[in-house]
């Protein structure tokens, strides 16, 4: 705030933020109510419903609806997540990869020395480690059934590894690590060529007819999303190991 | 409501702060603060599985690169 210039950049940032906030505060107080996005069609014959009324207590609930894929996973967001929109996440793992090659460029490769860390931590970190890897294979494993996924379940467990880096200890060295991450960025796609041989379409779900809430009923959802969480780890994983290599 | 209403003000002024402030440490620690209660909007705003990834992401990793990154320049102002 010392010339002019950063004055009227600071006033334009401060403009931007008020409108962002009038965007929060409305966004905010809205209940919802007045939201119409197709006016031709009557609700009952949108997809959304036909997920909205997935009954996952009753003891015989299959849902037949159509047949195919999406009858599986008691989660809505899952549903439409995993057997319509896998390819989004699928290439925003590639474009987190690109980023992760981009930072073995810039970030020049000096020894550095890792400062010791005090008593709490170093005795805690163990104990951390096992709780937030706990946290994310629930997150994965269950991925269908409550809220969570790929994505998240991967950045937690790439968390436990960045507990062990604070601390000083190498967990997992960077080679494996990669093997990691070939592994499973090859299976996923090579899941999906099977699937396209199996059933017509890339990425389907090909294992169909459970029993709706269980654990083990979600078809290909919970293969994918372990596949893509461990993908996500080994890429988190490898920037932290960029910055703090002995 | 009330309560979403508090945490949207929170965010405001945290992110005003983070323009602000000369100091680099402290804008990355109150940007973190943003970040924890964007993703208490999104569970308020029923939207659980965006507040995991918010939560995860926003507020736990963006935050560890940040520090990460603010020892190395210190490091490099240090030695000019």
């Amino acid at each position: 705030m010392k010339d002019e210039t950063s004055v009227l950049v600071n006033i334009i940032a401060f403009l931007i933020l008020f409108v962002i906030g009038i965007y929060i505060y409305i966004v905010a107080i809205d209940t919802g109510a007045g939201i119409k996005i197709t006016d031709n069609i009557t609700p009952t014959m949108r997809v959304a419903d036909k997920y909205l009324n997935k009954n996952v207590l009753d003891d015989n609930s299959t849902y037949q609806w159509g047949g195919t894929a999406e009858d599986t996973a008691a989660n809505i967001v899952t549903s439409v997540v995993v057997d319509y929109r896998l390819f989004d996440t699928t290439l925003e793992v590639i474009v987190l990869f690109i980023t992760i090659l981009g930072f073995g460029f810039v970030i020049p490769k000096d020894k550095r020395k890792i400062i010791k860390p005090t008593t709490i931590l170093n005795r805690w970190a163990p104990i951390l480690m096992l709780l937030m890897l706990m946290i994310g294979g629930y997150t994965f494993i269950n991925g269908h059934l409550s809220p969570g996924g790929g994505f998240p379940a991967g950045a937690i467990i790439s968390t436990a590894i960045l507990t062990g880096v604070l601390t000083g200890r190498r967990t997992i060295s960077q080679k494996s690590l990669k093997i990691i991450e070939a592994i499973t960025g090859i299976s996923i796609f090579s899941i999906g060529i099977i699937s396209y041989f199996l059933t017509g379409s890339f990425f389907q779900n090909f294992i169909l007819n459970d029993k709706i809430g269980d654990l083990f009923s979600g078809g290909l959802i919970p293969i994918f999303y372990g596949l893509i969480a461990f993908k996500v780890a080994a890429e988190l994983s490898n920037i932290y190991f960029e910055f703090y290599e002995e | 409501m009330f309560l979403s209403v508090i945490i949207a003000v929170i965010m405001i002024f945290g992110a005003m702060w983070t323009i602000v402030t000369e100091d680099l440490f402290k804008a990355i620690v109150i940007f973190a603060i943003v970040s924890l209660s964007s993703s208490i909007m999104f569970l308020l705003m029923q939207a659980p599985d965006v507040a995991i990834t918010e939560a995860a992401i926003g507020s736990g990793i963006t935050t560890a690169l940040f520090i990460f990154t603010y020892k190395k320049v210190e490091e490099e102002k240090d030695e000019r």
